[in-house]
């Protein structure tokens, strides 16, 4: 019996230690998630539009931003300007040059204005349009709400998830670097100026 | 295991023994295996093993030494170690370098002979009586214990679910294994596991578009940020931040704040059947977004096979589940005026394919979700950017089918201590009223 029993503890030790599934490899089948339909914007609310470009910086971090944002019909006539602008560019570790780009034919580079946030603004040949550079910190996602804020009201925000933000920001590689490219339409002029609250105080 | 409580006279003759119709020989080896001195020795041994596996967290991870101390069969302990405690003890030179290792029998062997041993000296030294029931009980929750162990080590998995608010999930994240994932453009994934990603392994399979050959493997990365150069190899942080994972030491298990080891792995995709290479790169986990909490953006690795264009990532290794979880809101409280948190919580909705079942649940701290034998708990965040609310949630998930029986052997021993203290106090108190 005592020997049963010390087969019975020996076989049954090397079966539960046995029992661990050794690796192989694994055929998934893993379609991608559905996503929801993007929400349709009615034609009417289409008044305005926001195209941006976000690039890793390579000067400490952060983002260039390159911003094409106003009335949708003039946007548009410029998307095709944009997109070239947008695959032209080129982060630097240097920083005499961070970022540069090629301009489509017919844009003007302008200076800009001293103790502004801007690096530059590129002037659109019609002059009815500019491009805003600028560089900026941010998470990608407080960036776009605060773009569709504009585009809104800044109530409205929230109305850009981590789940619908591929809806409008894209991921794109340009010359290998990884860079965002956000498109938007609103109500709202984004360029128009926030009211400003009057002083009660009087001006001082 | 068989401490002194047994070598009282008369605790059970050989010859009262259910082994006394063994063998003499066989019998002879049930003695040697009973022996109190063995249970002595293993108890001395285990008591080794435990400082060479505190030790060995100077440098390695607490996962990494449990797997190779304890919850193995042999453990090859290097001199390094001891050079390390002669250092703050001893005074040996802080320069000393002790090359080489011994071995070591590891917590699977100890546990194995102890339990030998415990039975072996049930089967030699005791007899059942109603007098031993406390013994009994006691040694019963003794290997219950060690059963619960090894039962947890063998088949308990611990695991992430990562969501973003409003996202549903079918699978989950395993937390300490990766695999090497090739995705065509329907959906099909070969998954590579972590085991076959040997250094000097090249990965052939009916199924893989092109054979995968391992140049290193590396248990940990660390991100180091990158100026110029292109992002085929380098992952940007949600704040623009750039960085390349460079291979690491692992996280020490006596960090005081540690984060998991990010394994890295050197590859060259080559051609089905021949050496022609059409990639080599290092892929890390700090790719895989799940990973770090959706913290970092990554160009896809693409590898095109006859036109087909295959994607290729380092991940955690997937498991799949019968049910889906969607996270239904996030709250994440904080005390009034800092940051320091007060209460995460998650509710989810729970559905069922097979049982049909469909519930909504709020975890949060010592509330989690149990189902199928898995528990969900409330364990981390996809944070934004600071000041704003968090946007998604990380829920632990943990299957033990052995989590029960270390609270069961407590009860059991508890009950066995009480039983035999209690039958002692007993005897001791009708001799006194004698």
């Amino acid at each position: 019996m005592a020997a049963r029993s010390a087969r019975c503890v020996i076989f049954a030790v090397v079966v539960v230690a046995g029992c661990a599934e050794p690796e192989a490899v694994r055929v998934l089948d893993e379609p991608k998630a559905e996503r929801p339909p993007p929400r349709v914007i009615p034609a009417d609310q289409k008044k305005y539009r926001t195209l941006a470009a976000m690039v890793p910086s390579d000067s400490g971090g952060g983002w260039w931003f390159l911003k094409l944002s106003g009335p949708a019909a003039v946007v548009t006539k410029y998307e095709a300007d944009f997109d070239k602008l947008f695959l032209s560019l080129r982060s630097s570790a240097n920083d005499d040059d961070p970022i540069s780009w090629e301009l489509p034919p017919g844009w003007t580079r302008e200076k800009p204005k001293p103790g502004g946030m801007r690096h530059a603004t590129l002037k659109a040949p019609g002059g009815d349009a500019e491009v805003a550079v600028s560089h900026a910190g941010g998470h990608v996602l407080t960036n776009a709400q605060r773009w569709w804020g504009q585009l809104w009201g800044k109530d409205k925000e929230s109305e850009i998830t981590p789940m619908n933000l591929p809806d409008y920001v894209s991921q794109r590689s340009v010359r290998g670097r990884l860079v965002l490219r956000a498109d938007m339409y609103g109500p709202n002029d984004p360029n128009a100026r926030p009211m400003m609250m009057p002083n009660p105080h009087g001006e001082q | 295991m068989s401490a002194t409580l047994e070598t009282s006279p008369g605790a059970g003759a050989p010859e009262q023994s259910p082994a006394r119709y063994a063998t003499p020989h066989v019998w002879r080896v049930f003695q040697v295996l009973a022996s109190l001195r063995l249970t002595v020795v293993l108890f001395s041994v285990a008591m080794g093993l435990v400082f060479f596996g505190t030790l060995a967290q100077i440098d390695k991870g607490v996962w990494t030494v449990v797997d190779d101390y304890f919850r193995s069969w042999v453990v090859w302990v290097p001199f390094q170690l001891l050079a390390e405690f002669g250092k703050k003890f001893f005074g040996v030179s802080e320069q000393a370098t002790w090359g080489g290792s011994f071995p070591f029998p590891g917590g699977w062997l100890l546990g194995t002979a102890m339990l030998v041993n415990l039975l072996a000296a049930h089967l030699t030294r005791f007899k059942i009586s109603w007098r031993r029931a406390g013994i009994l009980l006691t040694h019963a929750g003794v290997i219950l214990l060690m059963v619960g162990e090894l039962v947890t080590g063998l088949f308990a998995v611990e695991s992430l679910m990562t969501l973003q608010v409003g996202e549903s999930s079918n699978f989950i994240d395993h937390s300490l294994k990766v695999e090497l994932a090739v995705t065509d453009p329907a959906g099909r994934t070969v998954a590579i596991p972590q085991g076959m990603l040997r250094p000097g392994n090249t990965v052939s399979h009916p199924e893989l578009p092109f054979d995968v050959e391992v140049t290193e493997f590396f248990k940990n990365t660390n991100p180091v940020g990158v100026r110029g150069g292109d992002d085929s190899d380098v992952v940007v942080s949600a704040e623009g931040v750039r960085y390349r994972a460079e291979p690491a030491t692992e996280e020490s298990g006596v960090k005081s704040e540690q984060r998991k080891d990010m394994p890295g792995v050197r590859l060259k995709i080559l051609r089905k059947g021949t050496p022609e290479v059409l990639l080599e790169r290092f892929f890390s986990l700090w790719e895989y977004r799940n990973a770090t909490n959706r913290f970092f953006m990554v160009l896809p690795v693409s590898v095109a096979v006859d036109g087909k264009p295959y994607t290729v990532v380092l991940r955690n290794e997937r498991i799949y589940k019968p049910y889906t979880i969607e996270l239904l809101a996030f709250e994440h409280k904080k005390y009034a005026g800092t940051d320091t948190a007060r209460d995460f919580a998650s509710t989810v909705r729970l559905l069922d394919s097979e049982t049909g079942e469909e519930r909504q649940v709020r975890v949060w701290m010592n509330h989690p979700l149990r189902h199928r034998g898995e528990t969900f708990f409330q364990a981390g965040t996809i944070a934004s950017e600071k000041g704003k609310p968090d946007t998604g949630t990380v829920l632990q998930v943990v299957k033990n089918p052995g989590w029960l029986l270390p609270y069961a052997s407590c009860i059991v021993v508890t009950l066995g201590l009480l039983v035999h203290f209690g039958m002692n106090l007993t005897k001791f108190a009708s001799r006194r009223t004698a």
